[in-house]
């Protein structure tokens, strides 16, 4: 294939192309991103002005005087799960404050906090993000980066606050308390549920509070992901497709969130760069040997597969058959969207903290009839009854105890095919707080419930004082 | 073995909903198993609750149904029928069908079309792109190729539908657009980042200022699946080809992915379709307008226009986006000064061959080559 006929986003040029890269105008040329040649030391530069763009603020600046007072010291947490797009966020991330420090005498404009919510076991993992972080994070002396490995288990912060969810034939979400005979863990809980799909959207919901968790115990203001363009509009499809699309104007832009009464910017920095070009960048920079991966080969079965895992093959088939440009215009488009309109105040789900548009239940109710046809014939009505000797009458359900949960649609169908027997368990947040608070999470503690919550060392063992979820 | 009586139903048999009747099928939407009476039932009072909620229809309405004798539009003619007379909508129902003139595929289905209009006693009006156009899609494909042939053809039809129900003093016409269309649409305009079509991707009815002819939906919420088992069970007479020009192939890729996303989560149809209702654009942000701009305007009197730099003078183009502007050159509703449908077959005009061979069949398309062969022997 000749230059510039791949239509694949990076064209790798062989060792002997002489063409000079269009912005040195010095050095020889080594890949083709974007119709234009680079070297390796312009394409590195390119990729970390992206990041400069979308980090202009003068927070992230080094501060003299008034603006220094005004800001304080700020600290920006880091989500590195391992995969190449953290680890080159990171990478671009300790390259601004080596810049910093050399220029303004070794002075920064930030401190870097990592965030890595552990999932060696959940993903078999082929090693512990915890092996490769002192290694990783020496790579950028004289800046210091600090880090810190969560359990994912550390979500469960009160075992009473976990509740037995059903949801009904009619789509009403129930909730009851459970016996407390037994502690669940996290990966209980995710046993409960009825489908692979469903334990990524609840894991996606975890992380997401973990992090914020984190950020508001560390003191870190700002909260950035290292999301790909091709991530986030993969992200886009995946929330529309899980019925979640009235979120994705919060969940894919440079947004604020409000938890625990006070306000986090959530950043995604390489929101411009391609994922085939967060790829060729960990491979410049010899990223590629920290990388983390799952053990677990995805399966060729759609079957086997979860919604997410479909949309990133689908963007990743459109890369190599030449509609690389899809992933930009999604997400152009998903900046454009806003607010849906809301007919009456419905509040927030008790189950993911988005804020509800509308009565999912209802909606589905008009569209999902459940009414028999009449039972005419002799024969028909002998089965009826038979039917309720053996396995009782099912209008006649126990409801009693239970009391209905505020649910959005997205939940409602995570929570689809829960079997009725054993039920899903989830913290469901039943203290309102003051409204205006869209994906946070509403519980009100005192300062030491939160303290207790769980550990945040550098070299506290995985398994040891991971959770401390015992108080009453 | 023989058996006197009929064997007895387990009762993990029996349906879902009416427990007394064994259980025939599982229900796409939700894999639910029902007997065909509940499956009759549901499948017809969903359609029932999207036609009341969204207020479609009132009494003594005239109201066309496109139809184009494949399944879907051969179900919402029976249906339609079925719950004119089970509610009293008092709805005047007529089938309206398009002929685009593509031989061997059009031609068939519209023969059922024909055996509809008898089965359901309703009066049919058949609109041809030849008559309405003078070309028809055979003629257009061998033209401008195969590969735009859907830009033409759905261009073409909406604006024959319309025509066709203006000359039967309808205002109505009501398509078989299923869910699943409306999940690839949402998906499709997610995609192609189409910001215009975004937030009405998923209303039900259409309805424009200058237009006295209103569209609508009732399948909007109704699965394919559905419809094909529906038609299957009832043992409708549809015409079950699909259009031999293939559709393009970006959309072809959203449909692999629907699929997929169907076999493993049945009810993803209908969240993609609520998430399509929530999407809105937010406002946009006011643009500060410099005072070099305000400047031009107070200078530059209306009868002024500006030379652009290679001579040319842009056309004044209508300020705002407004409901109800008409083609200059058809009178048909645009929202441009020429429609979409005279600048496609303007076009076209110029390309078609000056001279023509009597008889020529060679503009024929694919299906009509396949119909061919299909029918040889030896």
């Amino acid at each position: 294939m000749s230059e510039g006929e791949s239509n694949t986003p990076i064209k790798y040029l062989s060792e002997d192309t002489q063409t000079l890269c269009q912005r040195c105008k010095i050095e020889k040329a080594i890949l083709i991103s974007r119709k234009e040649h680079f070297c390796h030391n312009c394409f590195i530069r390119f990729i970390r002005g992206k990041q400069r763009k979308q980090m202009l603020d003068d927070r992230y600046k080094v501060r003299y005087g008034p603006a220094a007072e005004k800001f304080g010291t700020q600290k920006v947490l880091l989500a590195l799960s391992g995969g190449v797009s953290s680890l080159v966020l990171l990478d671009v991330m300790s390259s601004l404050l080596q810049e910093q420090y050399k220029s303004h005498k070794g002075k920064q404009g930030f401190e870097l906090v990592i965030l890595n919510v552990d999932e060696f076991d959940l993903e078999a993992l082929d090693r512990h993000v915890n092996d490769i972080l002192p290694q990783l994070v020496s790579r950028y002396a004289p800046i210091e980066v600090d880090y810190k490995v969560l359990s994912l288990e550390s979500y469960i912060i009160d075992q009473n606050m976990l509740q037995k969810v059903l949801l009904s034939k009619d789509f009403t979400a129930l909730q009851s308390s459970i016996e407390l005979d037994k502690e669940y863990t996290v990966t209980d809980i995710l046993k409960l549920c009825p489908n692979k799909s469903s334990v990524e959207d609840l894991l996606t919901i975890m992380y997401d509070e973990l992090i914020l968790r984190t950020a508001y115990l560390e003191g870190c203001e700002t909260i950035i992901y290292g999301h790909s363009m091709t991530r986030i509009a993969n992200e886009i499809i995946a929330l529309t497709v899980k019925g979640r699309g009235s979120n994705i104007y919060q969940a894919i832009s440079d947004h604020t969130v409000h938890f625990r009464g006070k306000e986090f910017s959530i950043l995604f920095p390489l929101r411009d760069v391609l994922y085939a070009e967060v790829v060729a960048y960990a491979n410049l920079e010899d990223l590629k040997e920290f990388e983390v991966k799952s053990t677990v080969v995805k399966s060729k079965i759609t079957k086997n597969l979860t919604i997410r895992d479909l949309t990133t093959n689908y963007f990743s088939q459109l890369d190599a058959t030449g509609y690389a440009s899809t992933a930009s215009t999604v997400v152009k488009t998903g900046e454009k969207l806003g607010a849906p309109q809301v007919s009456h105040e419905m509040g927030s789900c008790q189950i993911c903290g988005v804020y509800i548009y509308q009565d999912a239940k209802e909606w589905l109710r008009r569209i999902t009839v459940n009414d028999a046809a009449p039972v005419e014939t002799e024969e028909e009505k002998e089965y009826v009854e038979l039917y309720k000797e053996t396995f009782g009458n099912p209008e006649e359900a126990d409801v009693t105890n239970s009391k209905p949960v505020n649910i959005c649609y997205g939940c409602i169908v995570t929570l689809g095919g829960v079997k009725q027997d054993t039920g899903f368990v989830w913290p469901v947040k039943n203290k309102e707080e003051d409204g205006e608070r869209p994906l946070s999470n509403i519980y009100s503690f005192n300062k030491q419930d939160i303290l207790d919550e769980y550990i945040l060392t550098d070299d506290e063992d995985e398994e040891g004082e991971v959770v401390d979820g015992q108080h009453i | 073995m023989t058996e006197i009586k009929p064997k007895k139903v387990k009762l993990t048999a029996l349906c879902e909903l009416c427990h007394s009747r064994k259980a025939v099928m599982k229900r796409p939407k939700n894999l639910q198993k029902l007997c065909k009476e509940c499956f009759y039932k549901v499948f017809e009072t969903e359609i029932h609750h999207t036609i009341v909620d969204a207020e479609l229809f009132k009494s003594g309405d005239k109201v066309a149904i496109g139809a184009s004798g494949g399944k879907d539009s051969t179900v919402l003619a029976s249906v339609l029928k079925t719950l004119n007379e089970r509610y009293n909508y008092g709805l005047e129902l007529v089938l309206l069908s398009i002929d685009e003139g593509i031989k061997g595929y059009r031609d068939d289905s519209l023969a059922t079309v024909k055996r509809n209009q008898v089965q359901y006693d309703m009066p049919l009006e058949i609109i041809s792109y030849r008559d309405l156009y003078n070309w028809t899609m055979d003629e257009i494909v061998s033209c401008a190729g195969i590969r735009s042939s859907c830009t033409y053809c759905g261009v073409l039809r909406r604006q024959a539908l319309d025509r066709g129900a203006a000359k039967l003093g309808i205002n109505h016409v009501v398509t078989g657009h299923n869910a699943d269309d409306m999940a690839e649409t949402v998906l499709m305009n997610l995609l192609r980042g189409d910001t215009a079509r975004l937030e009405k991707s998923c209303t039900i009815l259409t309805q424009s200022a200058g237009s006295p002819i209103k569209r609508s939906k009732p399948f909007k919420y109704t699965y394919q699946k559905e419809i094909v088992l529906y038609a299957h069970y009832k043992k409708l007479d549809y015409f079950s080809t699909e259009c031999t020009y293939a559709p393009e192939a970006f959309r072809g890729t959203a449909r692999e992915l629907l699929k997929s996303l169907e076999a493993i989560r049945p009810s993803c149809i209908m969240d993609i379709i609520y998430s399509g209702e929530h999407l809105v654009l937010a406002p946009k942000k006011k643009k500060t307008t410099t005072s070099y701009k305000k400047n031009r305007k107070n200078v530059a009197t209306p009868e002024e226009s500006e030379v652009n730099a290679d001579g040319s003078v842009s056309l004044k183009r209508k300020t705002e986006f407004k409901d109800g502007n008409r083609c200059e050159k058809c009178g048909y509703l645009s929202s441009n000064r020429i429609c979409k449908a005279c600048m496609l077959l303007a076009g076209l005009e110029v390309d078609r061959a000056k001279i023509s061979i009597d008889n020529n069949t060679a503009v024929d398309g694919a299906a009509k080559l396949t119909k061919t062969l299909e029918q040889l022997s030896f």
